[in-house]
């Protein structure tokens, strides 16, 4: 199969015909959902991926076929997923399936799977999605760190959609508002996607690099998401060039000392240090964060984490007022980005890493 | 953080800025050029914990972390002892300084902030006149510099904390320490799904200065993660992974992963997560400090598996 009888077929299946005769129907109309991926074969290589794929496959019931050029088809009765792993680190998966189905596939095959992660884009990633701007998404949730605030200072949830001319300028407006700019974050936007002629196509997308298309035209929506790999690829990679922290024998004599530690200044202060600490390492989503941490000095905490998405080692160094993180020398890039989008979520929508451009 | 580290990583965040620390090596000029330099002097040999140096005036600074309250006199004499020469001659010159063959060589003492007063007293008793500083979480202090052309005395309260823990361990630091390293490798390999770790190679990641220890110095560390984790696999977590001992090349053994929560149902998957962090606080002799519940959510009911999410 070539990408051209994919993106055609997804693009029959955005405009509401079904091409029986493709795939055994299972490509079938309606909305494309996609979803950006990153993944950690054993070998960086075609076989790696294979196995790798192999292994949702066999766990999700589903046949794993290789449709040529690096792209994958998951079969299953009913549906198909295609995984575009052209880039061998951040791979597309795409698929008409319903919402249900994916996100069962996501959150009982792919997820779990310590070798693979999904994209966790920032407050700045998301703004900087092409196209005109239908309607913005903001979801915040406070009490997951903080269970026991009032929510007088801070919301402890909310939910908000802003629909209309300029969205992100009411969001914008909200969060200028002490009362509610800690809880402004961005979740999700609504574009308008224009192509040649009359062709375009709405897309939805969130933080956790989830796609949502329909429209007439699936070349425009796929430019897109390409062009949105390649940023979250160099954003995940400078966090990896800048904070990895290394140790390695000098030419000559002694040791070097190599990357930079990322900082977290926190936007406002803790109240409860100890309930924040204990709520972070729960081993639960969205963090997912294992340790045992310890108080290493008054008001100061240190843990040595695993991130059980990936199973990588980091350190976490954590007062009221800033989070230090100590990656290792092979620690995933990914692993910081997630912190930081879920910090936005879940403590401060103003949380960024102080010593890096988002 | 091993607390005998803090002076050395004080150094570290002092030249770079890092982690909040105010930037007061680094700005007077200084860079760090290495860590852990084995030195000759005309007194015989030390180990140099940092050498740092500066340009115009040029400025070589070897410095001295002590872990505890006292100065050994013979090591500082040798510290003491140093100049341009022996550098030379042993290939620690720094660089961008081996065109002055006359480059100054200072030492100074860096401890913990708590511990200013004893190693002043140390200090004048020896009737040693070499800068001191001294870190702390909250204050960051050199004295004693103005014997220094390029280095100047500074005072800082800082909000910092501890430094950023960069060499968290050394080859000397307690089991307690070792174990808070050691057992997270063990569960990062269980996340991965791993089938065997080499004692080695996980002595080796989690040790920072294993690339400059001698094979002898190497071994007997890693012997040491040997008895740790065969007593962790006997004891505290018991059943999750078992060791075994060396096997050809295999210098120091291995662990086998017997299970994992990354395989379970994921649906059972965090609270099998969360008996690890039991395990492993018994292990570490404290207590998990448990979350506070907020609302409770479907997504969390979902996840706790009271509620079909399909």
């Amino acid at each position: 199969m070539e990408r051209q009888d994919l993106f055609d077929a997804l693009g029959s299946a955005m405009r509401g015909t079904t091409r029986e005769a493709f795939l055994d129907g299972r490509v079938r109309a309606g909305r494309v959902k996609s979803r950006l991926l990153e993944a950690h074969p054993r070998e960086q290589s075609r076989d790696g991926v294979s196995q790798l794929l192999a292994r949702v496959a066999d766990a999700a019931h589903l046949k794993l076929t290789s449709a040529g050029d690096d792209l994958w088809l998951l079969l299953g009765s009913d549906d198909v997923f295609f995984v575009d792993t052209l880039n061998r680190r951040f791979w597309l998966l795409h698929t008409t399936a319903s919402v249900h189905n994916l996100q069962r596939l996501l959150r009982r095959h792919v997820l779990p799977e310590a070798r693979l992660d999904q994209a966790w884009l920032s407050r700045q990633q998301l703004q900087e999605l092409e196209g005109e701007r239908c309607w913005v998404r903001s979801s915040f949730r406070s009490d997951t760190l903080e269970p026991r605030q009032s929510g007088r200072q801070v919301p402890r949830r909310w939910r908000i959609q802003v629909e209309g001319e300029d969205p992100d300028e009411l969001l914008e407006l909200v969060s200028q508002q002490a009362r509610y700019r800690a809880g402004a974050a961005l979740t999700a936007v609504g574009s308008i996607l224009r192509g040649d002629g009359d062709s375009y196509a709405k897309v939805a997308a969130d933080y956790q690099g989830g796609f949502v298309a329909s429209g007439t035209d699936f070349h425009v929506v796929v430019g897109m998401l390409w062009r949105t790999l390649d940023r979250y690829e160099r954003y995940v990679q400078q966090l990896e060039q800048m904070f990895r922290l290394g140790t390695a024998a000098a030419d000559d004599l002694g040791l070097t000392v190599e990357g930079e530690v990322a900082t977290i200044a926190l936007p406002r202060r803790v109240e409860d240090l100890d309930s924040f600490v204990a709520n972070l390492f729960t081993c639960k989503e969205p963090f997912r964060l294992w340790a045992v941490p310890r108080e290493v000095a008054p008001g100061q905490w240190e843990a040595n984490a695993v991130d059980l998405h990936v199973g990588d080692v980091i350190r976490l160094e954590i007062t009221s007022e800033w989070i230090r993180v100590l990656l290792g020398s092979t620690t995933c890039g990914n692993t910081l980005a997630r912190l930081v989008a879920n910090l936005q979520h879940r403590f401060d929508a103003r949380s960024v890493i102080s010593n890096v451009a988002a | 953080m091993d607390d005998r580290l803090i002076p050395i990583n004080g150094v570290i965040a002092l030249l770079r800025g890092e982690g909040g620390w105010p930037r007061l090596l680094g700005d007077q000029g200084f860079r760090r050029d290495k860590l852990e330099v084995p030195l000759q002097t005309s007194l015989g040999p030390v180990r140099v914990d940092a050498v740092l140096y500066r340009k115009q005036p040029d400025l070589i600074l070897l410095v001295e972390a002590k872990s505890g309250k006292n100065i050994d006199r013979k090591q500082a004499t040798r510290y003491l002892s140093a100049n341009a020469e022996w550098l030379r001659r042993v290939g620690a010159l720094p660089a961008p300084l081996r065109r002055n063959p006359a480059v100054p060589v200072r030492t100074m003492f860096a401890g913990l902030e708590k511990h200013r007063a004893q190693l002043e007293r140390a200090l004048r008793e020896f009737e040693i006149d070499a800068p001191l500083l001294t870190v702390g979480a909250s204050r960051a202090r050199l004295t004693g510099a103005s014997c220094v052309p390029g280095l100047d005395d500074f005072d800082m309260q800082h909000k910092a904390g501890l430094p950023p823990a960069r060499l968290p361990i050394d080859h000397q630091s307690q089991d307690d320490e070792l174990r808070e390293l050691v057992i997270p490798e063990l569960i990062a390999a269980q996340a991965q799904d791993e089938d065997v770790v080499a004692v080695e190679s996980l002595a080796a990641r989690i040790l920072p200065e294993w690339a400059v220890l001698s094979h002898s110095a190497r071994r007997s560390f890693a012997n040491r993660v040997s008895q740790l984790v065969r007593h962790l696999a006997t004891h505290g977590m018991r059943g999750q992974f078992r060791y075994e001992p060396e096997t050809g090349a295999d210098m120091t053994g291995r662990i086998i992963i017997e299970r994992t929560p990354a395989t379970d149902d994921p649906r059972g998957r965090t609270r099998a997560w969360q008996a690890q962090q039991n395990r492993a606080g018994a292990a570490l002799r404290r207590q998990r400090r448990h979350p506070t519940p907020g609302q409770l959510s479907l997504d969390d009911l979902a996840e706790a598996g009271g509620l079909a999410d399909d």
